[in-house]
């Protein structure tokens, strides 16, 4: 897997807080921490589990620490840190080339201001890592990329080529003006794709789509589009993907959900169940900027209320999306060896009345609740 | 069958190149079938597909007082078979069976000949004007709410041609208003049919409304002589390229001159039925080709029916508006129908999405302006047949044909009738139980 550190964390903030969980013993790069509960994020739960983290990387996970390091105790449960499939609050419209339909090459992570003061909201929701997408108005605006809002890296570039597919990508006054048009430009791009090109790549399976649809008819005919060429990846949106649980399935394709407003229609919130219920992939977005930084949590917990077991909730915002993401070696679950990014939560990581007391994100706090102690944290 | 063609023959002012490019009209162009529909299949569709054993009944006998054919016969006291979706028996003079289905009439199932059951400003490309390869497969959502409307006036088969924004918009699509979910599932294979406009809607909204035009709408027509331009700009340089190699648009131009696709053009008013028939005519005079002309929403047809005689032209009539004037601020009068139907002209009824009058009703206001019930009846089933080339398959009540029949509750088209049953390809869409 390819990791660009691009932005040593060192450089966007200093060193961890001296706050009640930091390290108190031991390698001064190592610490213990020991939370009722422990979501490993694969489905284990480990009663008063431990968790050891060394150089900013999980060391172990379990029932105790190494001898000699000291295990500091924190009143709550500990989850992975919550990756959020599409979100470019930060970006400030920069993600969004406006004069053109199609940039492919584009790289969002050139969009990515890792000072931008919004991305601290969105890490007191727990989230520690986000997928950065062109805007859903384009229809091939360029490359995501995965990035750390906490920490400023850059995790990946060019994780997948983003398709704006629905009817959000076609305008009133630059062409295409019409599904017609939409297609017949993908079906150009993609049939005449030059070697190396993102389109190439994606026929080819070296790079992912992200694919925007929204209608059920929209969803239908992305799916065609993406067996007719071979790709693989996610379609975002499908609302109404419980009806389409069969089709999505046979796809091979996972699902991203757009948030929901408290008022929004049961659609997504009965989708989440049946896809779950059929084994198909899915996750969540945030997009921060329009439905504000809880709203994952809030659709994964609206989704919980028609039928999604927590489980599944909590696998949609941590382990699913990691694999989905193709990031499953380094992120995703607390095992050894993966990032330390990871939450602990007043109570029970999928609950709303939880709050995240403490965030770590690449083994340091880099978000502590002003209710979680008497300290103010570093931002 | 006594078919519209017949009638033609018959028609004194009907003589030379007008006479078979109206004949032409009606032929079953084996070479142009619709494009492929989009290989999209939904959770019901493949649900179907992959168990057999689930697939809806499509074998039933249908009892009732007074069976419309749509060919010239009533017959009374019916009993019409279906097997396998197709109408397998109809016996006059018979009695239900214990399990047949039951109503005062029946009707083949109604055509729409122009029913934009389409995705509005999403089905026409208006980056350009002039579209002719943009697919309606593209434009039409098989999942869409006003599909179920449509089914339950009584409409089994619709045409839909793309939104009239461009001038020349693209090839429209045929599909039956039932069934499985996908286009593929529902499309009937007709006659390849070219859809544009002429008038003043293609021009609409083609000016910037201030400060530097910024956007493709200030190079496009504002004006009916510029969108006549466009068509005759379109169709001139077709005849001009060469016969291969010219491209999709250029290909489906030189099909429309060669009248194997026909040219289903919408005027509302005298001056825009007038622009499509010199437009035909010059093609026609200029040696370029015979263009198989359908005019639709043309609601002052009856103003000069002699023109469209002359034409060899089949029209299709918008819904009869509420104030007498349609777009365009055409005035269609109560007795178009009626004019058209005088003159000879072959002519559809259409209705819009069902949203307000339904296709019945507007035959009721057909018969209303002078029809006969079985005059208005051919206009809304067997004369679109004729005129979207699917008449082997739809549009009457007969031996073999697609089990499409509409179940009544009194006489047909009267305002106190009601679709009380529909069976699309023999399945029970609407049920009257």
């Amino acid at each position: 897997m390819l990791i660009l550190p691009i932005l040593v964390s060192a450089l966007a903030f200093s060193a961890p807080a001296t706050a009640a969980v930091s390290p108190a013993a031991g390698s001064a790069d190592s610490f213990a921490l020991q939370a009722s509960r422990v979501h490993v994020g694969d489905g284990r739960v480990i009663e008063n589990g431990v968790i050891v983290v060394t150089d900013g990387a999980i060391r172990s996970v379990g029932a105790s620490a190494p001898e000699g390091l000291s295990v500091r105790k924190v009143d709550g449960e500990i989850a992975p840190g919550f990756i959020a499939m599409r979100d470019a609050t930060g970006a400030d419209s920069e993600n969004n080339e406006t004069t053109r339909k199609f940039t492919p090459t584009a790289d969002v992570a050139r969009a990515f201001d890792p000072h931008h003061p919004a991305w601290a909201h969105l890490v007191s929701e727990g989230i520690t890592t986000v997928v950065m997408t062109p805007a859903s108005d384009r229809i091939a605006g360029g490359l995501d990329a995965i990035v750390s809002p906490a920490t400023g890296e850059i995790v990946k570039r060019g994780v997948a080529l983003h398709l704006g597919m629905s009817s959000r990508s076609i305008s009133n006054f630059v062409e295409p003006t019409s599904y017609a048009g939409l297609y017949a430009h993908l079906d150009r791009h993609f049939a005449d794709a030059a070697d190396g090109s993102p389109f190439a790549q994606a026929r080819s399976g070296a790079t992912r789509v992200m694919m925007e649809a929204l209608s059920k008819n929209e969803v239908a005919r992305a799916v065609a589009f993406a067996k007719q060429y071979g790709l693989t990846g996610a379609i975002i949106g499908a609302p109404e993907a419980g009806d389409q649980v069969d089709l999505l399935k046979s796809s091979g394709l996972g699902v991203v959900f757009e948030p929901l407003d408290a008022g929004d229609r049961a659609d997504v919130a009965e989708s989440a169940k049946a896809l779950r219920a059929a084994g198909v992939p899915f996750a969540f977005a945030s997009d921060a900027g329009t439905h504000g930084p809880a709203a994952m949590r809030m659709t994964a917990a609206t989704c919980m209320r028609r039928g999604l077991d927590a489980q599944g909730a909590l696998a949609a915002m941590t382990k699913t999306a990691a694999d989905m993401l193709g990031v499953s070696a380094s992120h995703g679950t607390l095992e050894v060896g993966k990032v330390a990014d990871f939450v602990v939560w007043s109570g029970a990581p999928t609950d709303l009345t939880s709050r995240a007391t403490h965030v770590f994100a690449g083994g340091k706090l880099v978000h502590e609740s002003e209710r979680s102690s008497s300290h103010h944290t570093h931002r | 069958m006594i078919s519209i063609l017949t009638t033609l023959l018959l028609a004194p002012a009907l003589q030379g190149p007008a006479l078979l490019a109206s004949s032409a009209l009606f032929e079953h162009p084996s070479e142009a079938p619709l494009q492929a529909p989009l290989q999209a299949t939904t959770r019901k569709g493949s649900q179907a597909a992959k168990a057999d054993g689930d697939a809806p009944k499509n074998s039933w006998s249908v009892f009732a007082d007074k069976v419309y054919t749509s060919t010239g016969s009533t017959l009374e006291n019916a009993l019409v078979v279906i097997t396998d979706g197709k109408i397998s028996a109809i016996t006059p003079g018979a009695s239900a069976n214990d399990d047949s289905l039951k109503a005062t009439t029946l009707t083949a199932g109604l055509i729409d000949a122009s029913a934009p059951i389409h995705l509005g400003f999403e089905s026409v490309e208006q980056s350009s004007e002039v579209t002719p390869s943009i697919s309606m497969e593209y434009g039409v959502d098989p999942f869409d709410p006003r599909w179920e409307r449509l089914v339950r006036s009584g409409v089994t088969t619709a045409f839909v041609p793309p939104l009239n924004r461009n001038v020349v918009g693209g090839l429209g699509i045929l599909l039956k208003t039932a069934g499985p979910e996908t286009l593929e599932g529902r499309a009937l294979e007709g006659a390849e049919i070219l859809c544009g406009a002429i008038g003043g809607l293609p021009s609409s909204g083609n000016r910037p409304a201030s400060g530097t035009p910024n956007t493709f709408y200030n190079r496009r027509p504002t004006t009916r002589m510029g969108v006549e331009w466009e068509w005759r700009k379109a169709l001139f340089d077709a005849a001009q390229a060469p016969a291969e190699g010219a491209g999709k648009d250029v290909d489906i131009l030189q099909d429309v001159l060669a009248g194997k696709i026909a040219a289903f053009i919408q005027a509302y008013p005298t001056q825009d039925i007038r622009t499509a028939v010199f437009l035909k005519e010059e093609m026609q005079r200029e040696g370029f080709g015979e263009i198989r002309l359908v005019i639709d929403g043309a609601a002052e047809a009856w103003r000069e029916p002699d023109l469209l005689v002359r034409s060899g032209a089949a029209v299709v009539l918008p819904p009869m508006p509420g104030q007498g004037r349609t777009v365009d601020q055409a005035f269609m009068a109560a007795n178009t129908a009626k004019v058209l139907q005088d003159a000879g002209v072959p002519f559809a009824l259409s209705a819009n999405d069902a949203r307000t009058e339904p296709l019945g009703i507007q035959a009721g206001f057909a018969m209303r302006g002078g029809l006969t019930r079985e005059q208005a009846l051919r206009a809304v089933t067997i004369t679109p047949a004729q005129i979207l080339g699917v008449d082997s398959r739809v549009g009457t009540l007969e031996v073999g044909k697609d089990a499409d029949i509409v179940l009544w509750n009194g006489e047909p088209f009267e305002v106190t009738t009601r679709a009380i049953g529909v069976l699309v390809d023999g399945v029970l869409v609407v049920d009257p139980r």
